[in-house]
């Protein structure tokens, strides 16, 4: 299949408007099936008892917000080497998700460590290196955002967010180096009960719905910027005029 | 004790999945307006060409 | 333009001698990196001679932010010696982050960057020699005035030397973000703002080591580690964010 065929915004346009709804069903689906699994399987935990059945979502969204950082700097990487409009769009697109989860990641987390450790938060190394990618995705939409001319928004949004996934192995290291130094209260955030085989199946399970998900909501999301980058494109006024917009 | 206070857990639990679903759906919200307002500068600066 | 900053004349005289010296060695033979570096550092160095200074209040700043944490935090010596490490790190890096703005944006305002650009020389050089005029100009001088800080917060002599080792070796790489950061932002509206979001992740690494690095002497214990991982972030540093901070300047300028 000739994937090139896609990579102008007139012709992703339409497929991305057909794709996304299976997407978002599709994640709705398995959030049924995850929250099942996890809430009426899964057993009772021994040492943390009901809270554990936080990390369903913690889990899932902390790892989802690095992949997607991952992902939006290879879409990044796309549109410098391609010179492609629409990878930078697709970057621009993920964005947002991606800080909205670790987001949740953070939230989540607090209100996982208030019962099983006693505080909302834990300067420990996973959850401090998942604040600082919080502060990489919104500089990357406060640079995309600031920058007026689209072209160099791309460019240097792009340029940033590479230099950010360079620098996301050194600041872990590093954050981690620094967590084993002070290990004033020695918690570690990692103790995760031992894991149970349904446990595993609704965390598997809710990782691919917030993926689906992040996959809808991208789509949805690069068809905005879309619209409204190309608002003086014939195609995108052909398919108004047809009201298929 | 009822099943949803989860033996003691229930703020956090209910915490943390309902400000999780909540931020899906303000997401969802906010792509929503952003396309309804897309649209409407699109049909904006056609109707702006037209004149001309 | 070149009048716009209120320059004394023969600052002015300056630049235009420079303009003319660099446009007749592009018009002469292809200038080599080293001496597009060496240009670019001088000519730095005597503009930041020349001009007003606007630098004296990175240090007044330095210094000023340090003593504000004892007043903040209370006079206990004990906890001030514990803080000390961070406090002159955090400081100085927010200290520089101050100057970052005009690493390219006098240049910019009066079109000389633009020319660098389009001039035969290597940017990457050229944009090297002034991050190079820069940690002479920003970060020795905060190195030296740790010795001061370290004094105010009861650092041992041990602990005060290492403070300056990671300052030499830590401000260069901070120079390299700031110009990779200030290229990105320049001629942005809220560029300064900007600029502190996406520099500060970046240097988190910097200040790790560099605090830790004067915690391990005040310990009493070796700081070897640390000051070999800042030598080799210095090396990376040096090596990528001139060629990072040219690309960025073309994304800017282009």
């Amino acid at each position: 299949m000739n994937w090139f065929k896609y990579s102008s915004p007139a012709s992703f346009y339409p497929v991305a408007g057909k794709v996304y709804p299976w997407f978002f069903a599709a994640a709705m689906i398995l959030f049924v099936v995850a929250l099942y699994v996890g809430f009426a399987v899964a057993p009772t935990d021994a040492q943390q008892g009901e809270s554990y059945r936080i990390m369903f979502v913690h889990v899932a969204t902390a790892t989802l917000s690095m992949f997607l950082y991952v992902v939006m700097a290879l879409w990044c990487a796309s549109s410098l080497v391609f010179n492609t409009r629409l990878s930078a769009m697709m970057a621009q697109a993920i964005a947002p998700t991606g800080a909205w989860f670790t987001f949740i990641a953070l939230w989540t987390g607090a209100l996982w460590g208030k019962p099983t450790w006693g505080t909302y938060w834990v300067w420990d190394a996973r959850i401090t290196s998942e604040l600082i990618l919080l502060f990489l995705y919104g500089g990357f939409l406060a640079l995309t955002q600031a920058i007026e001319d689209p072209r160099r928004a791309d460019r240097a949004g792009a340029l940033l967010a590479l230099v950010g996934v360079i620098n996301v192995p050194i600041i872990y290291f590093s954050v981690r180096w620094w967590n084993t130094l002070h290990q004033g209260a020695s918690i570690t955030v990692s103790a995760a009960p031992k894991i149970a085989q349904p446990m595993l199946v609704a965390l598997f399970a809710m990782m691919l719905a917030f993926w689906a998900y992040a996959i809808a909501a991208a789509l949805r999301r690069v068809r905005c910027i879309i619209v409204e980058r190309e608002s003086g494109s014939d195609w995108l006024r052909a398919l108004k005029r047809q009201g298929t917009l | 004790m009822e099943w949803w206070q989860f033996n003691g857990y229930g703020f956090y639990i209910w915490g943390s999945y309902l400000v999780a679903a909540a931020a899906l759906a303000i997401e969802s919200a906010l792509l929503a307006a952003r396309r309804a307002r897309a649209l409407r500068q699109l049909g904006d600066s056609i109707e702006a060409d037209g004149a001309r | 333009m070149s009048g716009a900053r209120g320059e004394p004349s023969d600052a002015r005289g300056e630049r235009a001698g420079a303009r003319a010296e660099r446009a007749s060695a592009a018009r002469a033979e292809p200038v080599s990196a080293l001496g597009a570096i060496g240009w670019a550092c001088r000519r730095d160095l005597l503009l930041t001679a020349h001009g007003k200074s606007e630098l004296a209040l990175v240090f007044v700043f330095f210094v000023l932010v340090t003593s504000l944490f004892p007043l903040g935090v209370g006079p206990e010596p004990a906890l001030l010696r514990a803080i000390a490490p961070g406090i002159v790190w955090v400081c100085a890096l927010l200290s520089a982050l101050l100057s970052f703005g005009r690493l390219f944006g006098s240049d910019h305002a009066d079109g000389t960057l633009e020319q660098m650009i389009v001039s035969g020389a290597p940017l990457a050089a050229l944009v090297a020699g002034k991050m190079v005029a820069h940690v002479l100009v920003i970060g020795v001088p905060l190195a030296m005035l740790t010795p001061l800080i370290a004094l105010q917060f009861g650092l041992s002599a041990g602990a005060m030397i290492v403070a300056v080792a990671a300052l030499l070796l830590g401000t260069p790489i901070l120079v390299g973000l700031g110009a990779i950061g200030a290229a990105l932002t320049l001629g942005v509206r809220g560029g300064a703002a900007l600029l502190a979001l996406l520099v500060l992740p970046l240097a988190i690494p910097v200040l790790i080591f560099g605090a830790g690095a004067v915690d391990a002497a005040e310990a009493g214990m070796s700081a070897g580690a640390h000051l070999s991982l800042l030598g080799a972030g210095l090396i990376a540093a040096a090596i990528g964010c001139p060629f990072a901070a040219a690309a960025a300047l073309r994304i800017a300028l282009d």
